[in-house]
Protein backbone atom coordinates (compact mmCIF):
# COMPACT_ATOMS: atom_id res chain seq x y z
CA UNK A 1 0.00 0.00 0.00
CA UNK A 2 2.81 2.37 0.90
CA UNK A 3 4.48 1.67 -2.43
CA UNK A 4 1.27 2.51 -4.23
CA UNK A 5 0.94 5.73 -2.25
CA UNK A 6 4.55 6.66 -3.04
CA UNK A 7 3.92 5.92 -6.69
CA UNK A 8 0.85 8.16 -6.59
CA UNK A 9 2.96 10.98 -5.19
CA UNK A 10 5.50 10.55 -7.94
CA UNK A 11 2.77 10.46 -10.53
CA UNK A 12 1.13 13.61 -9.24
CA UNK A 13 4.42 15.49 -9.16
CA UNK A 14 5.16 14.32 -12.71
CA UNK A 15 1.68 15.33 -13.87
CA UNK A 16 2.10 18.81 -12.41
CA UNK A 17 5.40 19.19 -14.20
CA UNK A 18 4.13 17.81 -17.50
CA UNK A 19 0.75 19.55 -17.58
CA UNK A 20 1.45 22.95 -16.08
CA UNK A 21 5.23 23.19 -15.73
CA UNK A 22 4.93 23.44 -11.97
CA UNK A 23 7.51 21.96 -9.61
CA UNK A 24 5.04 20.71 -7.04
CA UNK A 25 6.30 21.20 -3.48
CA UNK A 26 6.04 18.10 -1.32
CA UNK A 27 3.67 19.91 1.06
CA UNK A 28 1.11 20.25 -1.72
CA UNK A 29 0.94 16.65 -2.91
CA UNK A 30 -1.72 15.36 -0.53
CA UNK A 31 -3.98 18.38 -0.99
CA UNK A 32 -3.62 18.37 -4.76
CA UNK A 33 -4.37 14.65 -4.86
CA UNK A 34 -7.57 15.14 -2.85
CA UNK A 35 -8.67 17.96 -5.11
CA UNK A 36 -7.90 15.97 -8.26
CA UNK A 37 -10.04 13.11 -6.95
CA UNK A 38 -12.91 15.54 -6.33
CA UNK A 39 -12.47 17.11 -9.77
CA UNK A 40 -12.44 13.69 -11.43
CA UNK A 41 -15.85 12.96 -9.91
CA UNK A 42 -17.24 16.22 -11.24
CA UNK A 43 -15.68 15.68 -14.66
CA UNK A 44 -17.29 12.24 -14.82
CA UNK A 45 -20.68 13.70 -13.92
CA UNK A 46 -20.37 16.35 -16.62
CA UNK A 47 -19.56 13.63 -19.13
CA UNK A 48 -22.78 11.92 -18.12
CA UNK B 1 -27.24 52.65 13.45
CA UNK B 2 -30.48 51.87 11.69
CA UNK B 3 -31.22 50.96 8.09
CA UNK B 4 -29.58 52.67 5.16
CA UNK B 5 -32.69 54.53 4.08
CA UNK B 6 -33.41 55.79 7.57
CA UNK B 7 -29.86 57.10 7.88
CA UNK B 8 -30.00 58.74 4.46
CA UNK B 9 -33.36 60.32 5.28
CA UNK B 10 -31.96 61.75 8.51
CA UNK B 11 -28.90 63.13 6.78
CA UNK B 12 -30.86 64.51 3.83
CA UNK B 13 -33.28 66.26 6.18
CA UNK B 14 -30.49 67.73 8.29
CA UNK B 15 -31.57 65.79 11.38
CA UNK B 16 -28.16 64.09 11.53
CA UNK B 17 -24.76 64.91 10.16
CA UNK B 18 -22.93 62.39 8.01
CA UNK B 19 -19.93 62.93 10.28
CA UNK B 20 -21.83 61.74 13.37
CA UNK B 21 -23.05 58.65 11.48
CA UNK B 22 -19.52 57.81 10.32
CA UNK B 23 -18.11 58.21 13.82
CA UNK B 24 -20.82 55.94 15.18
CA UNK B 25 -20.06 53.28 12.58
CA UNK B 26 -16.34 53.46 13.38
CA UNK B 27 -17.14 53.11 17.08
CA UNK B 28 -19.30 50.07 16.40
CA UNK B 29 -16.51 48.44 14.43
CA UNK B 30 -14.11 49.08 17.30
CA UNK B 31 -16.56 47.62 19.79
CA UNK B 32 -17.78 44.58 17.84
CA UNK B 33 -15.17 43.43 15.37
CA UNK B 34 -12.71 42.00 17.84
CA UNK B 35 -15.08 39.10 18.42
CA UNK B 36 -16.30 38.73 14.84
CA UNK B 37 -13.28 39.32 12.60
CA UNK B 38 -15.21 40.80 9.69
CA UNK B 39 -12.93 43.77 9.02
CA UNK B 40 -9.43 43.63 7.56
CA UNK B 41 -8.84 47.37 7.26
CA UNK B 42 -10.59 50.30 8.90
CA UNK B 43 -10.62 53.33 6.58
CA UNK B 44 -11.06 55.94 9.29
CA UNK B 45 -9.50 58.94 7.55
CA UNK B 46 -11.27 58.25 4.29
CA UNK B 47 -14.62 57.73 6.03
CA UNK B 48 -14.40 61.04 7.87
CA UNK B 49 -13.32 62.85 4.69
CA UNK B 50 -16.26 61.41 2.73
CA UNK B 51 -18.69 62.24 5.53
CA UNK B 52 -17.34 65.78 5.70
CA UNK B 53 -17.93 66.14 1.96
CA UNK B 54 -21.57 65.02 2.32
CA UNK B 55 -22.12 67.52 5.12
CA UNK B 56 -20.57 70.25 2.98
CA UNK B 57 -23.00 69.52 0.13
CA UNK B 58 -25.89 69.73 2.60
CA UNK B 59 -24.56 72.98 4.03
CA UNK B 60 -24.41 74.42 0.52
CA UNK B 61 -28.03 73.44 -0.15
CA UNK B 62 -27.18 70.67 -2.62
CA UNK B 63 -28.44 67.10 -3.05
CA UNK B 64 -25.95 64.78 -1.31
CA UNK B 65 -27.37 61.69 -3.05
CA UNK B 66 -29.80 58.91 -2.22
CA UNK B 67 -27.39 57.19 0.18
CA UNK B 68 -26.25 60.37 1.91
CA UNK B 69 -24.04 59.55 4.86
CA UNK B 70 -24.72 55.79 4.78
CA UNK B 71 -21.62 53.91 5.99
CA UNK B 72 -20.67 50.68 4.21
CA UNK B 73 -17.89 48.11 3.86
CA UNK B 74 -16.39 46.43 0.80
CA UNK B 75 -14.88 42.99 0.36
CA UNK B 76 -11.14 43.38 0.06
CA UNK B 77 -11.15 42.66 -3.67
CA UNK B 78 -12.56 46.04 -4.66
CA UNK B 79 -9.90 48.59 -5.54
CA UNK B 80 -9.78 51.34 -2.91
CA UNK B 81 -7.62 54.24 -4.05
CA UNK B 82 -4.34 54.40 -2.16
CA UNK B 83 -4.49 50.86 -0.76
CA UNK B 84 -3.36 47.47 -2.02
CA UNK B 85 -6.19 45.21 -3.13
CA UNK B 86 -5.34 42.04 -1.22
CA UNK B 87 -8.16 39.76 -2.46
CA UNK B 88 -7.66 38.11 0.91
CA UNK B 89 -4.11 37.04 0.08
CA UNK B 90 -1.23 37.77 2.42
CA UNK B 91 1.11 37.77 -0.60
CA UNK B 92 -0.72 40.86 -1.92
CA UNK B 93 -0.45 42.89 1.28
CA UNK B 94 2.48 44.79 -0.27
CA UNK B 95 0.99 45.01 -3.78
CA UNK B 96 1.06 48.48 -5.37
CA UNK B 97 -1.79 50.64 -4.06
CA UNK B 98 -4.81 51.02 -6.31
CA UNK B 99 -4.64 54.18 -8.40
CA UNK B 100 -8.41 54.68 -8.32
CA UNK B 101 -11.54 53.33 -6.69
CA UNK B 102 -13.44 50.46 -8.26
CA UNK B 103 -16.35 51.71 -10.37
CA UNK B 104 -18.88 50.38 -7.84
CA UNK B 105 -17.22 52.40 -5.07
CA UNK B 106 -17.20 55.48 -7.28
CA UNK B 107 -20.95 55.09 -7.77
CA UNK B 108 -21.55 54.60 -4.04
CA UNK B 109 -19.51 57.69 -3.28
CA UNK B 110 -21.38 59.79 -5.82
CA UNK B 111 -24.61 58.64 -4.14
CA UNK B 112 -23.31 59.99 -0.83
CA UNK B 113 -22.36 56.67 0.80
CA UNK B 114 -19.34 56.63 3.12
CA UNK B 115 -16.79 53.81 2.89
CA UNK B 116 -15.59 52.78 6.35
CA UNK B 117 -13.84 49.41 5.99
CA UNK B 118 -12.51 46.57 3.86
CA UNK B 119 -13.77 43.13 4.78
CA UNK B 120 -12.48 39.58 5.16
CA UNK B 121 -12.87 36.84 2.56
CA UNK B 122 -11.57 33.45 1.50
CA UNK B 123 -8.26 33.91 -0.27
CA UNK B 124 -8.87 34.93 -3.89
CA UNK B 125 -12.60 34.31 -3.24
CA UNK B 126 -12.09 30.54 -3.57
CA UNK B 127 -14.29 29.15 -0.81
CA UNK B 128 -17.67 29.35 0.89
CA UNK B 129 -16.40 29.71 4.44
CA UNK B 130 -14.26 32.85 5.02
CA UNK B 131 -11.57 30.77 6.64
CA UNK B 132 -8.43 32.71 5.84
CA UNK B 133 -4.95 31.59 6.89
CA UNK B 134 -3.65 35.18 7.03
CA UNK B 135 -6.63 37.25 8.14
CA UNK B 136 -8.45 34.73 10.30
CA UNK B 137 -11.89 33.18 10.24
CA UNK B 138 -14.89 35.48 10.23
CA UNK B 139 -17.34 34.43 12.93
CA UNK B 140 -21.09 34.39 12.57
CA UNK B 141 -22.68 37.25 14.57
CA UNK B 142 -25.57 34.91 15.47
CA UNK B 143 -23.23 32.36 17.06
CA UNK B 144 -19.55 33.14 17.31
CA UNK B 145 -18.71 29.43 17.25
CA UNK B 146 -20.08 29.15 13.73
CA UNK B 147 -18.95 30.17 10.25
CA UNK B 148 -20.22 33.33 8.60
CA UNK B 149 -20.04 31.66 5.19
CA UNK B 150 -18.10 32.99 2.26
CA UNK B 151 -16.35 34.05 0.37
CA UNK B 152 -17.84 37.48 1.18
CA UNK B 153 -18.25 36.56 4.84
CA UNK B 154 -16.77 39.74 6.27
CA UNK B 155 -19.26 41.91 4.37
CA UNK B 156 -22.24 39.80 5.46
CA UNK B 157 -21.08 39.74 9.08
CA UNK B 158 -20.64 43.52 9.15
CA UNK B 159 -24.27 44.01 8.14
CA UNK B 160 -25.61 41.20 10.34
CA UNK B 161 -23.86 42.58 13.43
CA UNK B 162 -25.08 46.13 12.80
CA UNK B 163 -21.63 47.66 12.21
CA UNK B 164 -22.93 49.05 8.91
CA UNK B 165 -26.29 48.84 7.12
CA UNK B 166 -24.78 48.03 3.71
CA UNK B 167 -21.79 46.19 2.32
CA UNK B 168 -20.52 45.04 -1.06
CA UNK B 169 -19.24 41.59 -1.93
CA UNK B 170 -18.77 39.41 -4.97
CA UNK B 171 -20.52 36.22 -6.04
CA UNK B 172 -18.99 33.71 -8.43
CA UNK B 173 -20.69 30.52 -7.26
CA UNK B 174 -22.61 31.78 -4.23
CA UNK B 175 -20.20 34.05 -2.38
CA UNK B 176 -22.85 36.66 -1.66
CA UNK B 177 -25.79 34.28 -1.25
CA UNK B 178 -24.17 31.74 1.09
CA UNK B 179 -22.95 34.25 3.73
CA UNK B 180 -26.20 36.22 3.40
CA UNK B 181 -28.15 33.06 4.27
CA UNK B 182 -25.90 32.00 7.13
CA UNK B 183 -25.74 35.51 8.63
CA UNK B 184 -29.44 36.34 8.17
CA UNK B 185 -29.20 39.32 5.82
CA UNK B 186 -30.30 40.07 2.27
CA UNK B 187 -27.91 39.66 -0.64
CA UNK B 188 -28.17 40.19 -4.38
CA UNK B 189 -26.38 38.32 -7.13
CA UNK B 190 -27.35 40.27 -10.24
CA UNK B 191 -27.79 38.99 -13.76
CA UNK B 192 -24.27 38.13 -14.89
CA UNK B 193 -22.61 41.33 -16.06
CA UNK B 194 -25.36 43.52 -14.64
CA UNK B 195 -23.19 45.51 -12.25
CA UNK B 196 -19.79 47.11 -12.90
CA UNK B 197 -16.74 44.88 -12.45
CA UNK B 198 -14.08 47.51 -13.22
CA UNK B 199 -11.56 47.61 -10.40
CA UNK B 200 -12.65 44.28 -8.91
CA UNK B 201 -9.98 41.58 -8.50
CA UNK B 202 -11.17 38.73 -10.76
CA UNK B 203 -11.62 35.06 -9.91
CA UNK B 204 -13.61 33.34 -12.70
CA UNK B 205 -14.66 35.64 -15.52
CA UNK B 206 -17.41 33.28 -16.64
CA UNK B 207 -19.33 33.73 -13.40
CA UNK B 208 -17.95 36.71 -11.45
CA UNK B 209 -20.40 39.38 -10.33
CA UNK B 210 -20.48 41.93 -7.56
CA UNK B 211 -23.46 42.23 -5.26
CA UNK B 212 -24.69 44.13 -2.20
CA UNK B 213 -25.75 43.03 1.30
CA UNK B 214 -28.46 44.86 3.21
CA UNK B 215 -30.81 44.49 6.16
CA UNK B 216 -34.09 45.09 4.31
CA UNK B 217 -35.58 44.80 0.84
CA UNK B 218 -35.89 48.58 0.59
CA UNK B 219 -32.21 49.07 1.44
CA UNK B 220 -31.20 46.38 -1.05
CA UNK B 221 -33.35 48.01 -3.71
CA UNK B 222 -31.76 51.38 -3.18
CA UNK B 223 -28.17 50.16 -3.32
CA UNK B 224 -28.97 48.21 -6.47
CA UNK B 225 -30.44 51.36 -8.02
CA UNK B 226 -27.26 53.21 -7.16
CA UNK B 227 -24.89 50.54 -8.44
CA UNK B 228 -26.63 50.05 -11.78
CA UNK B 229 -26.49 53.68 -12.84
CA UNK B 230 -23.21 55.29 -13.84
CA UNK B 231 -24.52 58.68 -12.77
CA UNK B 232 -26.19 58.16 -9.41
CA UNK B 233 -27.01 61.77 -8.74
CA UNK B 234 -29.05 61.99 -11.93
CA UNK B 235 -31.29 59.23 -10.59
CA UNK B 236 -31.28 60.30 -6.96
CA UNK B 237 -34.79 61.72 -6.85
CA UNK B 238 -36.28 58.91 -8.91
CA UNK B 239 -34.70 56.20 -6.77
CA UNK B 240 -35.65 57.91 -3.55
CA UNK B 241 -39.26 58.41 -4.66
CA UNK B 242 -39.58 54.76 -5.62
CA UNK B 243 -38.39 53.44 -2.31
CA UNK B 244 -40.29 56.02 -0.28
CA UNK B 245 -43.49 54.92 -1.99
CA UNK B 246 -42.72 51.31 -1.08
CA UNK B 247 -42.43 50.42 -4.75
CA UNK B 248 -39.50 48.10 -4.96
CA UNK B 249 -40.13 47.32 -8.61
CA UNK B 250 -38.80 49.41 -11.42
CA UNK B 251 -41.06 51.48 -13.62
CA UNK B 252 -39.10 50.88 -16.79
CA UNK B 253 -39.86 47.14 -16.83
CA UNK B 254 -43.07 46.89 -18.92
CA UNK B 255 -43.71 43.30 -17.86
CA UNK B 256 -44.63 44.54 -14.39
CA UNK B 257 -47.45 46.77 -15.54
CA UNK B 258 -49.85 43.92 -16.26
CA UNK B 259 -49.99 42.36 -12.80
CA UNK B 260 -48.98 42.83 -9.19
CA UNK B 261 -45.32 42.65 -10.12
CA UNK B 262 -44.78 39.33 -8.40
CA UNK B 263 -45.74 37.22 -11.41
CA UNK B 264 -45.88 33.42 -11.57
CA UNK B 265 -43.94 31.74 -8.78
CA UNK B 266 -42.85 28.11 -8.30
CA UNK B 267 -40.76 26.12 -5.85
CA UNK B 268 -37.60 24.44 -7.13
CA UNK B 269 -37.71 20.69 -6.46
CA UNK B 270 -35.34 17.79 -7.08
CA UNK B 271 -31.75 18.66 -6.20
CA UNK B 272 -32.90 21.73 -4.31
CA UNK B 273 -35.00 19.70 -1.86
CA UNK B 274 -32.32 17.10 -1.09
CA UNK B 275 -29.97 17.44 1.86
CA UNK B 276 -32.17 19.92 3.71
CA UNK B 277 -32.54 20.15 7.47
CA UNK B 278 -36.02 19.61 8.87
CA UNK B 279 -36.26 23.30 9.69
CA UNK B 280 -35.44 24.34 6.14
CA UNK B 281 -37.88 21.87 4.61
CA UNK B 282 -40.64 23.04 6.95
CA UNK B 283 -39.88 26.68 6.16
CA UNK B 284 -40.10 26.06 2.42
CA UNK B 285 -43.42 24.24 2.84
CA UNK B 286 -44.74 27.15 4.90
CA UNK B 287 -43.53 29.67 2.35
CA UNK B 288 -45.18 27.74 -0.50
CA UNK B 289 -48.43 27.58 1.45
CA UNK B 290 -48.26 31.31 2.13
CA UNK B 291 -48.05 31.92 -1.60
CA UNK B 292 -51.21 29.92 -2.16
CA UNK B 293 -49.84 26.46 -2.77
CA UNK B 294 -47.41 27.08 -5.60
CA UNK B 295 -46.21 24.36 -7.98
CA UNK B 296 -42.99 22.47 -7.40
CA UNK B 297 -40.97 22.31 -10.60
CA UNK B 298 -37.75 20.60 -11.51
CA UNK B 299 -34.83 22.02 -13.40
CA UNK B 300 -33.26 19.01 -15.16
CA UNK B 301 -29.63 17.96 -14.69
CA UNK B 302 -28.88 20.27 -11.75
CA UNK B 303 -26.16 18.00 -10.25
CA UNK B 304 -24.46 17.99 -13.63
CA UNK B 305 -24.69 21.78 -13.78
CA UNK B 306 -23.16 22.06 -10.34
CA UNK B 307 -20.32 19.79 -11.42
CA UNK B 308 -19.78 21.75 -14.61
CA UNK B 309 -19.59 24.98 -12.61
CA UNK B 310 -17.14 23.30 -10.24
CA UNK B 311 -14.88 22.21 -13.11
CA UNK B 312 -14.97 25.57 -14.90
CA UNK B 313 -14.27 27.41 -11.65
CA UNK B 314 -11.30 25.21 -10.86
CA UNK B 315 -9.90 25.45 -14.38
CA UNK B 316 -10.31 29.20 -14.82
CA UNK B 317 -9.18 30.00 -11.28
CA UNK B 318 -6.17 27.72 -11.61
CA UNK B 319 -5.18 29.17 -14.97
CA UNK B 320 -5.44 32.73 -13.62
CA UNK B 321 -3.12 32.05 -10.71
CA UNK B 322 -0.71 29.65 -12.41
CA UNK B 323 2.12 32.18 -12.90
CA UNK B 324 2.08 33.02 -9.17
CA UNK B 325 1.82 29.35 -8.26
CA UNK B 326 4.94 28.63 -10.31
CA UNK B 327 6.77 31.54 -8.71
CA UNK B 328 5.77 31.19 -5.06
CA UNK B 329 3.27 28.44 -4.34
CA UNK B 330 4.17 28.37 -0.66
CA UNK B 331 2.98 31.96 -0.19
CA UNK B 332 -0.64 30.96 -0.89
CA UNK B 333 -3.14 29.91 1.75
CA UNK B 334 -2.59 26.11 1.68
CA UNK B 335 -6.31 25.39 1.24
CA UNK B 336 -6.54 27.70 -1.76
CA UNK B 337 -3.20 26.69 -3.25
CA UNK B 338 -3.97 23.01 -3.53
CA UNK B 339 -7.38 23.66 -5.10
CA UNK B 340 -5.89 26.09 -7.61
CA UNK B 341 -3.06 23.74 -8.59
CA UNK B 342 -5.51 20.87 -9.16
CA UNK B 343 -7.72 23.21 -11.17
CA UNK B 344 -4.84 24.32 -13.36
CA UNK B 345 -4.27 20.65 -14.21
CA UNK B 346 -7.80 20.17 -15.65
CA UNK B 347 -7.41 19.30 -19.34
CA UNK B 348 -8.95 21.76 -21.77
CA UNK B 349 -11.27 19.06 -23.15
CA UNK B 350 -12.98 18.75 -19.76
CA UNK B 351 -13.29 22.52 -19.44
CA UNK B 352 -14.88 22.75 -22.87
CA UNK B 353 -17.27 19.89 -22.08
CA UNK B 354 -18.45 21.77 -19.00
CA UNK B 355 -18.83 24.94 -21.02
CA UNK B 356 -20.79 23.11 -23.71
CA UNK B 357 -23.17 21.67 -21.14
CA UNK B 358 -23.88 25.19 -19.93
CA UNK B 359 -25.64 25.95 -23.21
CA UNK B 360 -27.92 22.94 -22.75
CA UNK B 361 -28.66 23.77 -19.14
CA UNK B 362 -29.39 27.40 -19.94
CA UNK B 363 -31.89 26.34 -22.60
CA UNK B 364 -33.68 24.14 -20.05
CA UNK B 365 -33.89 27.06 -17.64
CA UNK B 366 -35.22 29.32 -20.37
CA UNK B 367 -38.03 26.83 -21.01
CA UNK B 368 -38.92 26.85 -17.32
CA UNK B 369 -39.00 30.64 -17.28
CA UNK B 370 -41.55 30.57 -20.10
CA UNK B 371 -44.00 29.24 -17.48
CA UNK B 372 -42.74 31.04 -14.37
CA UNK B 373 -41.28 34.42 -13.46
CA UNK B 374 -39.65 33.57 -10.14
CA UNK B 375 -38.37 30.27 -8.77
CA UNK B 376 -37.80 29.78 -5.05
CA UNK B 377 -35.31 27.42 -3.49
CA UNK B 378 -33.13 27.09 -0.42
CA UNK B 379 -29.85 28.98 -0.28
CA UNK B 380 -28.02 26.62 2.05
CA UNK B 381 -29.69 23.46 3.29
CA UNK B 382 -28.85 23.89 6.94
CA UNK B 383 -27.70 26.47 9.49
CA UNK B 384 -24.10 27.70 9.65
CA UNK B 385 -21.56 24.93 10.36
CA UNK B 386 -19.44 25.08 13.47
CA UNK B 387 -15.96 26.55 13.06
CA UNK B 388 -14.38 23.64 14.91
CA UNK B 389 -16.11 21.15 12.60
CA UNK B 390 -16.55 22.95 9.25
CA UNK B 391 -18.49 20.30 7.36
CA UNK B 392 -21.89 19.94 5.71
CA UNK B 393 -23.87 16.80 5.04
CA UNK B 394 -24.30 15.72 1.42
CA UNK B 395 -26.13 12.46 0.76
CA UNK B 396 -25.26 11.23 4.23
CA UNK B 397 -21.54 12.04 4.00
CA UNK B 398 -19.73 14.80 5.87
CA UNK B 399 -17.86 16.96 3.34
CA UNK B 400 -15.83 20.20 3.71
CA UNK B 401 -17.98 23.30 4.08
CA UNK B 402 -15.40 25.39 2.24
CA UNK B 403 -16.12 23.57 -1.03
CA UNK B 404 -19.73 22.46 -0.59
CA UNK B 405 -21.74 25.19 1.17
CA UNK B 406 -22.57 26.53 -2.28
CA UNK B 407 -24.01 23.36 -3.75
CA UNK B 408 -27.46 24.99 -4.05
CA UNK B 409 -26.23 28.36 -5.30
CA UNK B 410 -23.64 27.15 -7.81
CA UNK B 411 -26.03 25.76 -10.47
CA UNK B 412 -27.86 29.09 -10.73
CA UNK B 413 -24.90 31.42 -11.15
CA UNK B 414 -23.58 28.85 -13.64
CA UNK B 415 -26.08 30.29 -16.14
CA UNK B 416 -25.95 33.88 -14.92
CA UNK B 417 -29.41 34.10 -13.36
CA UNK B 418 -30.22 36.96 -10.96
CA UNK B 419 -30.92 35.85 -7.40
CA UNK B 420 -31.96 37.59 -4.20
CA UNK B 421 -30.88 35.71 -1.08
CA UNK B 422 -33.47 36.45 1.58
CA UNK B 423 -33.39 35.56 5.27
CA UNK B 424 -36.32 33.58 6.62
CA UNK B 425 -38.10 35.35 9.43
CA UNK B 426 -37.64 32.79 12.17
CA UNK B 427 -36.27 32.22 15.64
CA UNK B 428 -32.94 30.46 15.96
CA UNK B 429 -29.96 30.45 13.64
CA UNK B 430 -30.56 32.02 10.21
CA UNK B 431 -31.72 30.16 7.14
CA UNK B 432 -32.09 31.77 3.74
CA UNK B 433 -33.93 31.23 0.49
CA UNK B 434 -33.07 32.12 -3.08
CA UNK B 435 -35.53 34.05 -5.23
CA UNK B 436 -34.39 33.28 -8.77
CA UNK B 437 -35.31 35.20 -11.90
CA UNK B 438 -34.71 35.08 -15.61
CA UNK B 439 -31.78 37.16 -16.91
CA UNK B 440 -32.68 40.82 -16.47
CA UNK B 441 -35.58 39.86 -14.22
CA UNK B 442 -34.42 41.56 -11.03
CA UNK B 443 -37.56 43.70 -10.80
CA UNK B 444 -39.71 40.61 -10.28
CA UNK B 445 -37.39 39.46 -7.52
CA UNK B 446 -37.57 42.77 -5.69
CA UNK B 447 -41.36 42.80 -6.02
CA UNK B 448 -41.71 39.29 -4.57
CA UNK B 449 -39.17 40.00 -1.83
CA UNK B 450 -41.08 43.14 -0.83
CA UNK B 451 -44.33 41.15 -0.65
CA UNK B 452 -42.79 38.32 1.39
CA UNK B 453 -41.17 40.80 3.75
CA UNK B 454 -44.43 42.69 4.20
CA UNK B 455 -46.15 39.37 4.95
CA UNK B 456 -43.54 38.55 7.59
CA UNK B 457 -42.26 35.46 5.75
CA UNK B 458 -38.77 36.84 5.24
CA UNK B 459 -36.93 39.42 7.29
CA UNK B 460 -33.67 39.99 9.04
CA UNK B 461 -33.35 38.01 12.27
CA UNK B 462 -31.49 39.65 15.12
CA UNK B 463 -28.14 38.29 16.29
CA UNK B 464 -28.46 36.37 19.53
CA UNK B 465 -28.26 38.63 22.55
CA UNK B 466 -29.24 41.72 20.57
CA UNK B 467 -32.55 43.48 20.69
CA UNK B 468 -33.93 45.62 17.89
CA UNK B 469 -33.23 48.65 20.06
CA UNK B 470 -29.55 47.68 20.33
CA UNK B 471 -29.28 47.16 16.59
CA UNK B 472 -31.00 50.44 15.84
CA UNK B 473 -28.96 52.37 18.38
Amino acid sequence: VDEERDLDDVTIVAMAQALIALDLPAECVAGVRANLVALAEHVARVAG
Amino acid sequence: LSGALAIAAAVRSGARSAMSVAEEALARIAALDGAIGAVTRVLRDRALEEARAVDAVMAAGGDPGPLAGVPYGVKDLFDVAGWPTTAGAAMRADAPPAAADAEAIRRMRSAGAVLVACTNMDEFAYGFATINAAYGTTRNPHDLKRLAGGSSGGSAAMVASGMVPLALGSDTNGSVRVPAALCGVYGLKPTHGGLPMAGVFPFVDSFDDIGPFAGSVADLTMVWQVLRHADCTRHSSEAWDLVRQGRASLPEDPSLRSDDGVGRVALLGGWFLRNLSGDMRAALDALAARLGGIDTVELPDVPRARSAAYVMTAAEGGARHLPELRARAMDFDPQTRDRLIAGAMVPTAHYLAAQEFRTTFRAAAERLFERFDVLIGPCVGEVAPRIDDPVVTVDGAQVPARAHLGMLTQPLSFIGLPVIAAPLNRLGLPLGVQLVGRPGGEARLFALAAKLEADGVIGRPLPLGQSRAMLDG
